[in-house]
């Protein structure tokens, strides 16, 4: 069965104490980088999670290329490499032990891409585990997700916790792996900027809820920050109004028609194209008044 | 699929089996002195059993369950698999203490003591007991769980012996002990039986059976 997408999810849903995911659907085209941002406790993890069958969906669907990933869940997951949060390893063990361990899983895995991987990332093959700095735990753990030619990387924060270069490095990566035509990535991040520089598309998780899911180049032309005074608020149709807060000089509201805005709004408001950081805070700022 | 998780587990908690070894310089050490061999080799089977149905403990402490449970196998592999890594490792380390007890040239007990039919087929049913009563608690509750519940069970002897002594009439904890010394006995005696070894054998198949599909169960709905 073949399919457009990388990954459908639809309608899913999840609740734990304090906490649910409400109904949440979004799609990643194949051959496509997309990004899951929003606040800490959104629901980015418990979403890649569920993707992954680590956490059971309560209702909804997963499918990743056109299989349900529950009902195909060996062939799926052995297209997928994954990288965690928080990277879990038997601390105690060495980095060759896991890759001889883990490695045999996958059918395409390649001891000669780890070990130009695991070069490139001076990581200390023969060094338990637990003695890797986090950073270092997370380039294993990506050197691991990246040797077995998976069609779909799944990574969920991947660049917490890693310094500026590698982080530059690794998003030139991803962008890498896109010219081998096919290959999908889907990574959560609350650090906006790495997923303006490669991201295709965007999903932004508010309250374990899809605010919006968008190609980022439409998300960024069509939409815009206008900032004035606190009576500009009235005069923006509530229709294209999706976020707002209050600022020390007035009033900052994030529309998602900026040609709908320029029509209704004089001269005195400024009108900026907005950065995933603004459309972020101001969907889920703790200060910002959706409409 | 199978294989590669046994693999796995070989690989990565290795340590944990070469602690193993410790149980087996003792069975070589005090051979000279052991009059129940059956009990050092059953018993050795049971440890052995034990550290493979606990494994799953060494994935929750370095929070490496995840990675488990990410691979390309579907959950009731990896159930699959405990269970059969439980058995057989079980059965190698009750081997191995058999074979220990009839090479070490001080060994007290003879041959015939060690290779003795009936507590073979014993140390089988202990072996699958053991798995089939500990896997679930242990996917359910945890490592943690497993020591909660043996300390509550010490704790509820402890209230059940002060309420004796309280109302001037002591609960002898005695005649449970011989209870289940004489079920273990007599157990064991009857195996030379070949109809009572089968019907036991296939109670305990049964049972290991149901405890596999509560195991299953339990893991499928697990989050992580």
């Amino acid at each position: 069965m073949t399919s457009d997408y990388a990954i459908e999810v639809t309608g899913l849903r999840k609740r734990f104490k304090g906490f649910a995911l409400n109904d949440v659907t979004f799609n990643l085209p194949r051959g496509f980088i997309g990004g899951l941002i929003g606040p800490n406790g959104a629901g980015k993890t418990t979403i890649i999670k569920t993707i992954m069958n680590l956490v059971r969906a309560d209702a909804g669907a997963v499918r990743i290329f056109g299989l349900d990933h529950r009902a195909h869940e060996v062939e799926v997951k052995s297209r997928i490499g994954f990288v965690y949060d928080v990277p879990g390893f038997w601390g105690d063990m060495s980095l060759n032990a896991h890759r001889r361990a883990l490695g045999p899983f996958y059918p395409r895995w390649n001891d000669e891409v780890f070990d130009r991987l695991a070069s490139e990332f001076a990581l200390p093959l023969t060094k338990p585990f637990k003695a890797l700095s986090h950073g270092m735990q997370t380039k294993f753990a990506l050197a691991m997700a990246l040797s077995h030619d998976a069609d779909l990387l799944i990574m969920d924060e991947p660049t917490a916790g890693l310094d500026p270069l590698f982080r530059r490095e690794l998003l030139q990566r991803l962008s890498a792996l896109l010219q081998d035509a096919g290959k999908s990535v889907l990574f959560s991040t609350h650090i906006t900027s790495d997923l303006s520089r490669i991201a295709d598309f965007i999903t932004l998780i508010r309250h374990g809820e899809v605010a919006f899911s968008l190609p980022k180049d439409e998300l960024l032309d069509q939409w815009a920050v206008a900032r004035g005074d606190a009576a500009m608020l009235s005069r923006i149709d509530p229709a294209i109004l999706r976020g707002s807060r209050r600022r020390a000089f007035g009033v900052e509201a994030l529309v998602s028609d900026v040609a709908a805005l320029r029509h209704g709004l004089g001269p005195e408001v400024v009108i900026d194209k907005p950065s995933l950081d603004d459309v972020m805070v101001l969907m889920t700022g703790e200060d910002a008044h959706a409409a | 699929m199978l294989r590669r998780l046994f693999v796995k587990d070989l690989i990565l908690n290795g340590k944990v089996f070469l602690g193993l070894l410790w149980l087996f310089v003792w069975v070589g050490y005090a051979a000279r002195d052991l009059n129940g061999a059956g009990m050092a080799t059953v018993i050795g089977g049971i440890a052995a059993t034990l550290v493979t149905v606990t494994l799953g403990a060494r994935e929750e402490r370095f929070h490496a369950a995840a990675v488990s449970f990410s691979l390309p196998v579907t959950r009731r592999d990896i159930v699959r698999h405990r269970y059969l890594a439980g058995h057989l490792v079980g059965i190698a380390a009750f081997l191995l203490t058999c074979t220990l007890l009839a090479v070490v040239p001080w060994s007290k007990p003879t041959l015939a003591q060690v290779f003795d039919p009936k507590t073979m087929m014993f140390a089988l049913v202990a072996v699958s007991l053991t798995i089939a009563v500990g896997m679930p608690f242990v996917l359910r509750f945890g490592v943690m769980g497993l020591f909660v519940g043996l300390g509550s069970l010490q704790i509820l002897g402890l209230l059940t012996f002060v309420l004796g002594l309280a109302v001037g009439r002591t609960v002898g904890l005695r005649p449970v002990l011989r209870a289940c010394e004489r079920i273990i006995i007599t157990t064991h005696e009857n195996l030379g039986s070949g109809g009572f070894a089968v019907e036991l054998l296939l109670a305990v198949a049964l049972f290991t059976w149901a405890s596999y599909g509560l195991s299953v169960w339990l893991i499928e709905r697990r989050d992580l």
